[in-house]
């Protein structure tokens, strides 16, 4: 009797747990689908497309993105290729470190370049779909090669990053400025290839 | 009818420990990461073939990644004797941090976020510490002004060490070798 009453305990336990794993990896898959206050959502609210917005400083009260150094200024630009490809730059200033990072709408880093890559004074890159890369490279003139850093977006909407390290606490205001300087701006294939 | 109730019973259990397992491994800090020393490297978040726990962590919490190419994040949220970090407690930090253009040091609460302190100093910089001639330093993290190199911190809830690398040496994939390079962080005293 008590066996039969241990044996039925026990399979109702083995249920339990089976039901605990397939609904831990059920949610675990569902969250990145699910999730609306991902990363795109958060920019996408506070900036509109094409348009530079500066991220507020990290502090204990500005709570929208986790784990923001605080010792960087940060601006972020929307974009969208479904008109045509994107060219974002942004100017080098005094700071000792400056990148730039390019996040799909799923939130991939896809790329990331820093002021190491800098050409001329500039970081600059074209963001474009890989449609739009194939139909650049079936335009692009052998003799006279390309200088762009084309990038290929997973997606069609993304946003490009700015960081700028503030060396000290005064020199916050510049690192702003310069991390705002970042734009992004629609660059259409019939310009691109003039 | 007592089946049924069995049934509807399981199926609760099953989803409820389910779900809190889920909401656990969220917010620990111990799943699928690169590890240097205690520091979990967080090089993978913005990655497209992260980890399913990593990509949903980020998701969820609407972090800005940085990319393999920008820099590299390493978190702790012990000393390095294995005790979680308290705010009533003075360490030290250092002597030496890996390798990297440029770092800074920032004390976070669980959720990522800098910790409240009255001289609004949430990071330190590389370029901003004091440093013995042999280019050694020690960074004391305390609730009360320290002479020297002092990140504050404040509250009573255990806390979290962030040091990120600005074009580090290292990256995410190759650090085996460089343990020697590992941040300490000892425990100087309490209260």
């Amino acid at each position: 009797m008590k066996a039969a009453w241990l044996a039925r305990a026990a399979y109702s336990l083995a249920l339990v747990v089976v039901i605990a794993a397939l609904t831990h990896f059920a949610a675990l898959l569902m969250i990145p689908a699910v999730a609306e206050r991902d990363a795109f959502a958060r920019v996408a609210a506070l900036a509109p497309p094409f348009k530079t917005v500066a991220l507020p400083a990290a502090s204990p009260k500005s709570r929208d993105f986790p784990y923001a150094d605080p010792a960087v200024a940060a601006a972020v630009c929307v974009y969208d290729l479904s008109a045509g490809p994107v060219r974002a730059h942004a100017a080098l200033g005094r700071a000792s470190f400056a990148s730039l990072s390019f996040h799909s709408r799923r939130g991939v880093v896809f790329y990331a370049l820093t002021d190491r890559a800098a050409n001329r004074g500039r970081m600059e890159a074209l963001i474009v779909t890989p449609e739009q890369l194939r139909t650049l490279v079936a335009r692009d003139d052998e003799d006279n090669p390309t200088e762009d850093l084309r990038i290929v977006s997973p997606t069609t909407q993304g946003f490009v990053m700015a960081r700028v390290l503030t060396g000290g606490a005064g020199e916050a205001a510049d690192a702003a400025a310069q991390a705002a300087a970042m734009s992004c701006g629609l660059e259409p294939i019939t310009e691109a290839d003039k | 009818m007592t089946t049924v109730l069995k049934a509807l019973v399981i199926a609760v259990a099953g989803l409820g420990l389910g779900l809190w397992a889920t909401r656990a491994a969220l917010s620990s800090a111990g799943i699928a990461a690169d590890r240097l020393g205690q520091w979990r490297i967080e090089a993978r978040a913005g990655a497209a073939d992260a980890d399913p726990y990593t990509r949903a962590r980020v998701e969820r919490d609407g972090e800005i990644p940085l990319g393999l190419g920008e820099g590299l994040r390493l978190t702790t949220r012990e000393d390095s004797d294995g005790h979680a970090l308290d705010p009533a407690c003075v360490y030290r930090f250092g002597p030496q941090a890996p390798p990297a253009r440029f770092w800074t040091l920032e004390a976070v609460d669980r959720e990522g976020f800098p910790l409240e302190n009255a001289a609004e100093r949430y990071a330190l910089r590389s370029s901003e510490i004091l440093r013995q001639p042999d280019g050694g330093f020690a960074v004391f993290v305390s609730p009360r002004a320290h002479a020297g190199n002092w990140l504050p911190v404040s509250g009573s809830r255990p806390f979290a060490l962030a040091l990120r690398l600005y074009d580090p040496a290292l990256s995410g994939a190759a650090v085996g070798g460089e343990r020697a390079s590992a941040p300490s962080i000892v425990r100087e005293r309490c209260g």
